[in-house]
């Protein structure tokens, strides 16, 4: 043992003064591939993974879940240094944050997909977040609405109904607070929380009127300042007056802000799908509607946000490429990823097919998925991570009073580089 | 304790250093001196960038991102310094005296301290939340009026994180200062008590001077340990709201893993780095002198 | 100071008020970990119907044993090359007043002060080319440098304070300097071993950050990283956790009960120096 020990230490000061060789010699044999997944998806891929076995008898898939602010943390730096998974998780997107599309096909890290018989089959509307340069470089898994969840029975309950129009959403708010409910459950807490009320105003205000924003933006041609983003922040803030989130949000966390939902205390969540098996959980006697959150007085003119979540690629140094393709190519076959999407709840295959049955509480999302009045997570669309940021920490900052929209607006402009 | 006479000293060979040089050497220096080069550089995730000198400095001092935390992260320091010090040597004065459940309190106290930092800033968190235990426990008391949104205004945040932390170190102050009052001779102490002085003259002019080893030893490690936080805060806060309560090493983290930014990244490091022995050499000569004074 | 015994139980009461708010946090730990699901009571009203499921959840559901023998290892293996070298080199830069000997403790105590994100990157790269990644050796390795300096810092206080009388009698015998060490200094180390122990282990076992980017994309699991990656964005159970926790801190609960009265020896010996 201690000999083994100082034979690794030896090797390891010998490497770090420079000696070093960069063959990587990750132990991998012909039938074992790691994969590196969100935990939000471990029932999900832990089933698929059990029939992916019985379907190639002898190989071996090693999963390892974490959250996925760790992978963003931990994947590049594996990465960076020749390592990392075979299969790898990938955010759909420009450059968002470290471990989107962009950024890691960029670095050279991705293998090219475009070949793959799904890759044909992708949405025009989500190549953008999957796409560099033209080329595919990531399977985009399931497409996660961005919306407003209304638990049913406390909307009847308090004699209202569900707005369609922005002038609805602020009485819906008053006549909410009337009843001594919370129209819309918010924490601010954790970060990411935060930008989701914008996300489900923009679709309708930016993204409709002018669906290469985000690419304006990249050029140089729009700017957060001088553009809808204005109107999207300041009806945030309109709806803060308004009364209609939990009382000082900055404080609560994520984890509480669904048991009001729950309960019935509060009305309503802007919230993502991912949420939902969660929400479902913790009342079985709920029922759910997902809704667009609308943003003017035009109730067709309403969109709503959806994403596909974190999606897999495959690493370019991977020893077992082969392997770490056949086993994307199983999760993208139809009945496997349909199978994955229903496990989850709450969301839909991003390359659909006939054979999915869609859950009532997402009939509205897939008919606007159909009729196109879908647009991306705006963040998927922005160039480096530091804008979301500052758009998360902006936020916290309007609701304590000490920005206002412009202010933020312009702290997200600084970070255009 | 020497000898009467002066004897052989014992021989010790140098090379008994060797295996710890050697193994921190290599694990912790080494590294520690490569990503320092990485300050001097623009890498990037999947980039190994360029020299631009000390372009990364310049944007440190000059921004507010990094401004704003440098500072909180002298007030956090400072606070948890002070206040886990006081705390602590009250706790270990009260424990050192007659009464009855001082093994059981002692091992109390001492127990926030096994509790790993990001599980005690996770409970901290929920017990802190607008409906948690804490404003609850004022409203069963009567005090209603004292709920606060703890962790949503930017000085309570910093307030409570700071008390979360004290929270959880103030058991090892305790037992090191503990330690030293062991220590103190009880003869001594009992014949100045004979002579007439009060408790807190006898602490002061009798027993401080003992305690000198244990407040050098405290006082450094409480002020290192505050000015890296990391752990507490990302589990409570995230640094925020808004940005309020960042500290240095969470800006580091979030530039090198979340944005990607190794090389501002590492020089940030660097500047926490000298920040840490700056202040405690500082510290450390201050207390030298006074201890001789 | 019999006469005084009314204000020594007076002390006592406060102080034992003191202790209850203290470890109120940790009460209401263990109050939610045993709250059944559909309790929808508060977190400080005792629970009236203590239920032991979460903490089975938790066990099979994070793979906890597995995790606990893993971490475990990782203790036992670090704390054997940390009390061997930090004793060896502590025993050194106490007795010898050599420039050497000097230069080394100064780099240890500098050791204490480095932050980690400094060495991160640089150290990733060369675990990976080590081919240490997703093992326990890596972590061994790492946690046996990175925890050198303050076990030095421990040792080198304890042994300066350390008559040198039984040294220099075992050396006038004719023994040789390892043997004198082994059989004469080491032994009355004890105590300082014994903080040496539970401080390392506490810091290793509790170890979040260095394990979640070493193990990852291996099935190997430490208790932190099989705890954290049970518990999705999505789906934080207060319950289920809390009670993971527990689990995940009673091993070190029980060490240090143990070990207590070595951890306030062991500070006392350094102290006295």
């Amino acid at each position: 043992m201690n000999r083994r020990l100082l034979a690794a230490l030896t090797g390891f000061a010998l490497l770090l003064t420079g000696c070093s060789n960069s063959s990587g010699s990750d132990n991998s044999s012909s039938n074992t591939i790691t994969f590196y997944a969100s935990t939000d998806y471990k029932d999900a891929y832990d089933a698929l993974i059990n029939d992916f076995r019985t379907a190639n008898p002898g190989v071996t898939v090693n999963a390892t879940y974490a959250k996925t602010d760790d992978i963003q943390s931990t994947q590049p730096t594996q990465l960076q240094s020749g390592g990392g998974a075979d299969v790898l998780s990938v955010q759909p997107g420009q450059g968002g944050n470290t471990i989107s599309e962009a950024t890691l096909a960029k670095a050279g890290y991705l293998v090219d997909l475009s070949d793959r018989a799904w890759a044909s089959k992708i949405p025009a509307s989500l190549k953008s977040v999957t796409d560099y340069d033209n080329k595919t470089y990531m399977f985009p898994g399931v497409l996660q609405p961005l919306g407003a969840f209304y638990n049913t029975q406390a909307v009847q309950g308090a004699g209202l109904k569900i707005p369609t129009t922005w002038a609805q959403v602020l009485s819906f708010c008053r006549d909410a607070q009337a009843k001594g409910k919370v129209a819309f459950s918010l924490g601010l807490s954790d970060t990411w929380v935060t930008q989701l009320v914008p996300y489900a105003l923009a679709p309708t205000l930016v993204y409709a009127q002018n669906p290469n924003w985000n690419a304006d933006l990249t050029a140089g041609k729009a700017t957060f300042p001088d553009s809808a983003w204005k109107t999207v922040e300041q009806q945030y803030l309109d709806m803060k007056n308004a009364n209609c989130f939990t009382n000082d949000p900055n404080g609560v966390s994520f984890d509480n802000t669904l048991p009001p939902v729950a309960k019935g205390q509060a009305l309503a969540i802007v919230q993502v799908g991912g949420v939902f098996g969660n929400l479902q959980q913790q009342n079985t006697a709920v029922t759910y509607d997902l809704q667009p959150l609308p943003a003017t007085d035009d109730p067709n003119a309403t969109a709503i946000a959806a994403s596909p979540g974190v999606g897999l690629g495959v690493n370019a140094k991977s020893k077992n490429k082969e392997l770490a393709l056949r086993f994307v190519d199983f999760v993208a076959q139809d009945t496997n990823i349909n199978k994955f999407a229903t496990t989850l709840g709450g969301v839909v295959p991003a390359i659909p097919n006939s054979a999915f049955t869609v859950s009532p509480v997402l009939k509205t999302f897939n008919e606007l998925v159909t009729a196109s009045k879908v647009s991306a997570f705006p963040d998927t669309g922005w160039p480096n991570a530091r804008i979301q940021n500052a758009h998360l920490v902006g936020i916290q900052n309007m609701f304590l009073g000490k920005k206002t929209p412009a202010q933020v607006l312009q702290d997200m402009q600084a970070q255009v580089k | 304790m020497t000898g009467k006479t002066r004897r052989r000293r014992a021989v010790v060979p140098l090379w008994f250093l060797l295996p710890g040089i050697v193994i921190y050497g290599a694990v912790v220096l080494l590294p520690s001196v490569i990503g320092s080069g990485y300050a001097l550089t623009d890498a990037t995730t999947g980039d190994a960038g360029t020299f631009i000198g000390l372009a990364n400095f310049r944007t440190i001092f000059s921004s507010t991102d990094t401004v704003g935390p440098l500072i909180q992260t002298l007030v956090m320091a400072a606070a948890v310094m002070v206040l886990q010090n006081v705390l602590g040597l009250l706790l270990a004065v009260a424990l050192n005296s007659r009464i009855r459940s001082r093994n059981w309190l002692r091992v109390l106290f001492f127990a926030p301290f096994v509790v790993s930092p990001l599980v005690s800033g996770y409970l901290w968190k929920y017990l802190l939340d607008p409906d948690g235990a804490v404003n609850q426990a004022l409203s069963a008391i009567g005090l209603g009026s004292l709920r606060q949104p703890w962790l949503g205004e930017p000085r309570l945040a910093l307030f409570s994180l700071i008390v979360a932390v004290v929270w959880q170190f103030t058991g090892s102050t305790m037992v090191i200062y503990l330690a030293g009052l062991q220590g103190v001779p009880q003869d001594v102490v009992e014949a100045a008590s004979i002579d007439g002085a009060g408790a807190v003259r006898r602490f002061f002019s009798v027993v401080r001077p003992f305690l000198a080893p244990a407040f050098m030893v405290n006082l450094t490690l409480s002020l290192i340990a505050g000015l890296r936080l990391y752990d507490q805060i990302v589990a409570m806060t995230n640094g925020g709201p808004g940005g309020s309560t960042d500290s240095l090493s969470t800006v580091i983290y979030r530039t090198s893993f979340e944005f990607g930014e190794f090389g501002l990244g590492s020089a940030m490091a660097v500047v926490l780095t000298v920040l840490v022995i700056l202040l405690s050499l500082v510290q450390y000569l201050g207390l030298r002198k006074q201890a001789r004074a | 100071m019999n006469r005084y015994r009314w204000r020594t139980s007076l002390l006592e009461v406060v102080m034992v008020l003191a202790g209850l708010v203290f470890v109120s946090p940790i009460y209401i730990l263990f109050n939610v970990a045993v709250k059944p699901r559909d309790d929808q009571t508060g977190p400080l009203r005792p629970t009236v119907h203590p239920t032991f499921s979460n903490f089975g959840d938790a066990l099979t559901g994070a793979h906890l044993v597995n995790a606990v023998v893993n971490t475990a290892t990782v203790v036992v293996v670090s704390l054997i090359v940390l009390i061997g070298a930090a004793s060896l080199a502590g025993y050194a830069i106490a007795r010898l007043t050599s420039t050497w000997s000097k230069a080394a403790y100064l780099a240890f105590l500098l050791g204490l002060l480095l932050p980690f994100q400094l060495a991160t990157v640089p150290l990733y790269q060369a675990m990976r080319a080590a081919g240490l990644l997703g093992s326990v050796w890596g972590l061994v390795i790492f946690y046996s440098a990175q925890l050198m300096p303050f076990s030095v810092f421990l040792y080198v206080n304890f042994i300066r304070a350390l008559p040198t009388g039984f040294e220099e009698a075992a050396q006038i015998d004719g023994a040789g300097p390892v043997s004198t060490f082994f059989r004469i200094v080491f032994p009355m180390m004890r105590a300082v071993t014994g903080t040496v122990v539970i401080l390392n282990t506490i810091n290793i076992w509790n170890d979040f950050f260095t394990p979640r980017l070493y193990l990852s994309g291996g099935d190997l699991q430490t208790i932190t990283v099989s705890l954290y990656s049970y518990v999705g964005q999505y789906g934080s159970d207060w319950p289920l956790i809390f009670g993971g926790l527990i689990l995940a801190s009673i091993p070190i609960l029980v060490l240090f009960l143990i070990l207590q009265r070595y951890v306030i020896k062991g500070f006392a010996g350094g102290l006295k120096g």
